[in-house]
């Protein structure tokens, strides 16, 4: 009788466990692979020159703040850059900024109209260029992009820079671009409230169409330690090698 | 002693209404009944994760309203306040809670001996938050209910119910969207056993099946069990 109870009781949890897996479903487990395996393909290099602050970047919650929710956009894992400079307080304490003066100003923030080039070789398969920039503290979330460049690495690979400066860019859809080359510029344009750099890694084909994937970039520092291939996080200062 | 005073006070009120008449069937009750939730949770658009599990105490209060045409209106309000788990993700477990609320009208169909059926319509409003409120997820259902009561005897009873929600509106953190039948499917299942104390008195355990599902992009399916023990107040 007493076997009779375990025995019961061990087949009562076999069903009780298959119907949960049954019913939660398989769906996810592509997510958890990309998220615990995925190796970037494209030989990527920070898009930018000079030392840039990550503000969101990662895989936490924490780091990488509203893009981590966002898997649907492709932005799961995609990175907000500025600068910063160390800024003398009145009160004598040292703070890193993002700007200097007026605030509401896009001139006054160190990134705005800095140099960005292209990750990774490919094509230009999308580019505008014609939205206005915001002044610091409002968006423009009828076009989220803002101004954005979207390069195809033609291995399943795609590069996004968005919220661009009106007018800044200097590549053409169809263009052919090379590691290293400059596109455009900094700006706040788009769903952007201040000027930074909006950069992601999508997935072009098959199970990945679509999908932000984790961006490993090749040989730079971060926080002044070379690294040969990593991913940005929040917090960090990052730059070329 | 205005402790006591309030107890006696209390206690006067409560034989009082033990001593009206014992013929009246009762027609409102009031319940509370707290118990324990074992849940899973698949939200794509919160997390890379096919699967957190989460689980922890959950506290449920019903008001239940007996018409005089045997109209039946429930009113029920979950609450439960947990963790997800995972070991996908290295960091803090994000906070995770629920509010339901419940509202169901139900015709009484059949009442014949000790089985009564009763059909009607029922509407749920879900709210989710993680993180503290940081995001949030809020669901608006309506479907379909049926309930069966059989009075095992005098004292005792056995009930359940079945809820099939056929449309859902959400909108969340993640996305605003409406949900019919095909991309959306739901079930809610409730089985209780009462025990009558006294006139105005029950006692009650109960195990709820909830489960939840999204055929989209960003799937999204939730499974809970939930076992509660309550007492039910009659007048």
């Amino acid at each position: 009788m007493k076997h009779l109870k375990t025995v019961a009781y061990i087949l009562f949890i076999l069903v009780i466990t298959s119907c949960t897996d049954t019913l939660m479903g398989d769906e996810g487990k592509l997510d958890e692979d990309i998220y615990l395996n995925y190796q970037t393909v494209t030989d990527l290099e920070l898009p930018f020159e000079d030392e840039w602050f990550v503000v969101n970047g990662g895989k936490t919650h924490f780091e990488g703040a509203h893009h981590f929710t966002s898997r649907g956009g492709g932005e799961r894992y995609a990175i907000d850059f500025l600068i910063v400079q160390d800024t003398i307080l009145p009160d004598g304490t040292v703070r890193k900024k993002n700007y200097s003066g007026d605030w509401r100003q896009n001139e006054n923030h160190f990134c705005f109209g800095k140099p960005l080039n292209t990750p990774g070789d490919g094509k230009v398969i999308e580019v505008v260029n014609t939205i206005d920039d915001n002044q610091v503290g409002t968006t423009n979330n009828d076009q989220p992009g803002g101004n954005y460049i979207i390069i195809d690495h033609l291995n399943g690979e795609t590069s996004i820079l968005a919220h661009l400066k009106k007018g800044s860019i200097i590549v053409s859809q169809g263009d052919t671009v090379v590691k290293g080359q400059e596109l455009g510029r900094a700006g706040n344009s788009g769903s952007s409230d201040r000027p930074h750099l909006h950069y992601q890694l999508e997935g072009t084909s098959g199970q990945l169409r679509g999908l932000g994937l984790p961006a490993q970039f090749l040989n730079y520092y971060e926080d002044d330690i070379i690294v040969e291939r990593g991913e940005p996080v929040r917090g960090q200062e990052v730059r070329k090698n | 002693m205005t402790k006591i005073i309030l107890s006696l006070i209390f206690l006067l009120s409560i034989s009082n209404v033990f001593a009206q008449a014992d013929s009246i069937p009762k027609k409102n009750s009031l319940e509370f009944s707290t118990g324990y939730t074992n849940g899973y949770l698949k939200n794509l658009s919160f997390a890379p994760v096919a699967r957190y599990d989460y689980s922890g105490l959950n506290y449920q209060l019903k008001y239940n309203r007996t018409t005089k045409r045997d109209k039946l209106f429930e009113v029920q309000l979950d609450y439960l306040n947990t963790e997800l788990e995972t070991n996908i993700i290295p960091e803090p477990n994000p906070q995770y809670s629920k509010i339901v609320l419940n509202i169901s009208s139900l015709k009484q169909l059949y009442n014949k001996e000790r089985l009564k059926i009763q059909l009607g319509l029922q509407t749920q409003t879900n709210v989710s938050s993680f993180y503290d409120w940081k995001q949030y997820d809020f669901q608006q259902k309506l479907g379909i209910a049926g309930r069966f009561t059989f009075q095992i005897d005098d004292k005792q009873s056995l009930s359940s119910k079945l809820t099939i929600p056929l449309v859902m509106w959400r909108t969340s953190t993640f996305e605003e969207n409406f949900y019919s039948i095909g991309k959306y499917k739901s079930i809610l299942w409730t089985t209780e056993y009462k025990y009558a104390l006294s006139k105005n008195l029950d006692v009650e355990a109960n195990y709820s099946f909830n489960y939840d599902r999204l055929q989209i992009s960003n799937a999204f399916r939730e499974l809970q069990h939930q076992i509660n023990l309550g007492i039910n107040y009659k007048f």
